[in-house]
């Protein structure tokens, strides 16, 4: 399961449709392993809100997504609703497919628009049979998002609603290259597991001591360090936790 | 990657080279040529109640397979509190972070109820997994299937209220542990659902005058378990659904 030197040949890797690669695992494997993969790649582009994945159906699909980010969320049955996990281009959403499950509680939603690839759950199982690297490094992945999750579970009962909101704040902006968010404060409750109102006194909490200001459903970060003073310690470990799962040699 | 369901050996059929039965189900799971490859490096252990065996950040140095017990996966904050995001016993393998290459994982892992198993020096489960396909895969298979525990844990902490956790906790113990005792003290299930002692002594008396559970010496036996599923939420059937999966009954 160790890294090995299996970078070569990333510069101008494509789909067989010709789709530029950016996914930050497929990168990182090696030609032989890339090219038993790259036939079932099927490029996709990933508008905001679109759900990938709803609860509980049949998963009919593994992505990895060159850019933009994938909101792993739980609804309850009373219609509660929680993220714990978000994927970008450094992972894969739907490992479970590639495991051979057939199923899985959790929602899969586009945060930020992007794009990426698909590949059918056999087509998965199949290549992995014969891509040991790709296999170690999926299984790395996994595990380090489950750290991510861990502590996700850890923060949602310890911490507040304004430690949170500013973690999932810093994590948002990190990944959507943007100081301007639009995002409404509905929106933050189902992410945060929160009412509206709640939200509501964090952002003007926030916007008075000038931290944030918030404009037509947009908020924008006026002291990304002053946030960080604000998010509890779980953001500096889930950063810590994605910059592991940056395989070494794979480009941005 | 696509075992769709655990064919096991059955239970006691295998030993490790000092004649102990292995129950672990992983272990049980994956071919005998494979079991053969592992089976010299299993070093028997016990798992003392509340004993440590990993701290977080701290470099791991063995993997546990248990085969019996149940242990903790805990996530310990800057100012001390805890809550656990995840539980393992003889389904399971603990160490996932160091089986796949880390260094280093922030989670402590604390046994929670006495039990016995094997570990293995990381290296050397490293190494044999090269030569290991079947049990490369249902080490990654374990891992996204407990990972989809943890999501259910992170919904849940922050969801749910601390009876519904409790009879939660309490269903998912009983399911590996396979007995209705399970040896916990009132502090450590406080620890656990990261809540304090009076909020888990509160709910558990309601649960005892309910006459769900009963409470005796450090230990909780459960009463009924039909009606303990009816007090827990939802988490407790979307965690049930991949008892199977996992090779629970």
């Amino acid at each position: 399961m160790r890294r090995s030197d299996g970078q070569a040949g990333q510069i101008g890797r494509t789909s067989a449709s010709g789709y530029r690669v950016r996914n930050r695992l497929l990168l990182s494997i090696p030609d032989t392993e890339f090219l038993v993969v790259r036939p079932h790649l099927e490029f996709l582009r990933l508008p905001h809100r679109c759900i990938l994945h709803e609860q509980n159906e049949k998963l009919r699909f593994a992505y990895f997504l060159n850019s933009g980010l994938i909101s792993l969320m739980i609804e309850t049955r009373e219609g509660k609703t929680v993220e714990v996990g978000t994927v970008g281009n450094e992972g894969i959403v739907g490992m479970q497919s590639a495991v051979g499950l057939t199923r899985s509680p959790l929602r899969e939603v586009v945060q930020i628009a992007g794009d990426g690839f698909n590949i059918k759950p056999p087509l998965l199982q199949n290549a992995l049979l014969s891509t040991p690297f790709l296999r170690s490094i999926l299984n790395r992945y996994s595990v380090l998002q489950g750290l991510q999750i861990a502590q996700t579970a850890a923060c949602n009962r310890l911490h507040n609603v304004e430690q949170r909101f500013a973690r999932w704040l810093l994590m948002f902006q990190a990944r959507s290259d943007s100081d301007s968010l639009v995002i409404t404060h509905d929106f933050l409750a189902a992410m945060l597991g929160t009412d509206r109102p709640s939200i509501s006194l964090a952002a003007r909490n926030f916007q008075r001591r000038q931290v944030i200001e918030y404009k037509r459903g947009a908020v924008k970060i006026l002291s990304r360090r002053k946030l960080e003073k604000l998010a509890c310690e779980c953001h500096a470990v889930i950063q810590q936790l994605s910059a592991e799962s940056d395989l070494k040699g794979a480009t941005k | 990657m696509g075992m769709k369901s655990l064919a096991l050996v059955q239970s006691g059929k295998r030993t490790n080279q000092d004649g102990r039965p292995v129950a672990n189900k992983i272990l049980l799971a994956i071919p005998d040529a494979e079991f053969h490859a592992i089976r010299p490096h299993l070093e028997h252990i016990v798992f003392p109640r509340h004993h440590t065996l990993h701290e977080p950040n701290e470099k791991p140095h063995f993997v546990y397979f248990p085969n019996d017990g149940l242990l903790s996966l805990v996530v310990v904050t800057e100012n001390g509190k805890t809550v656990e995001a995840g539980i393992v016993g003889k389904e399971g393998i603990v160490g996932l972070a160091s089986a796949v290459g880390l260094t280093k994982s922030p989670l402590r892992e604390i046994v929670q109820i006495a039990g016995e198993g094997f570990r293995i020096a990381v290296v050397v489960l490293q190494n044999t997994l090269r030569s290991t396909p079947q049990l490369q895969m249902a080490l990654s298979r374990y891992a996204v299937l407990h990972g989809l525990q943890v999501s259910q844990t992170a919904a849940c902490n922050r969801l749910h209220d601390t009876e519904q956790r409790l009879a939660r906790w309490l269903l998912m113990t009983q399911d590996r542990v396979d007995s209705g005792i399970l040896g916990i003290t009132h502090d450590f299930l406080a620890t656990m659902l990261g809540t304090d002692r009076p909020s888990v002594s509160l709910v558990a008396g309601r649960l005892q005058n309910m006459q769900l559970i009963k409470y005796t010496r450090g230990a909780v036996r459960i009463l009924n378990r039909k009606k303990l599923e009816s007090r827990a939420c939802e988490c407790y059937g979307v965690a049930q659904q991949f008892n199977g999966d996992l090779g629970l009954k």
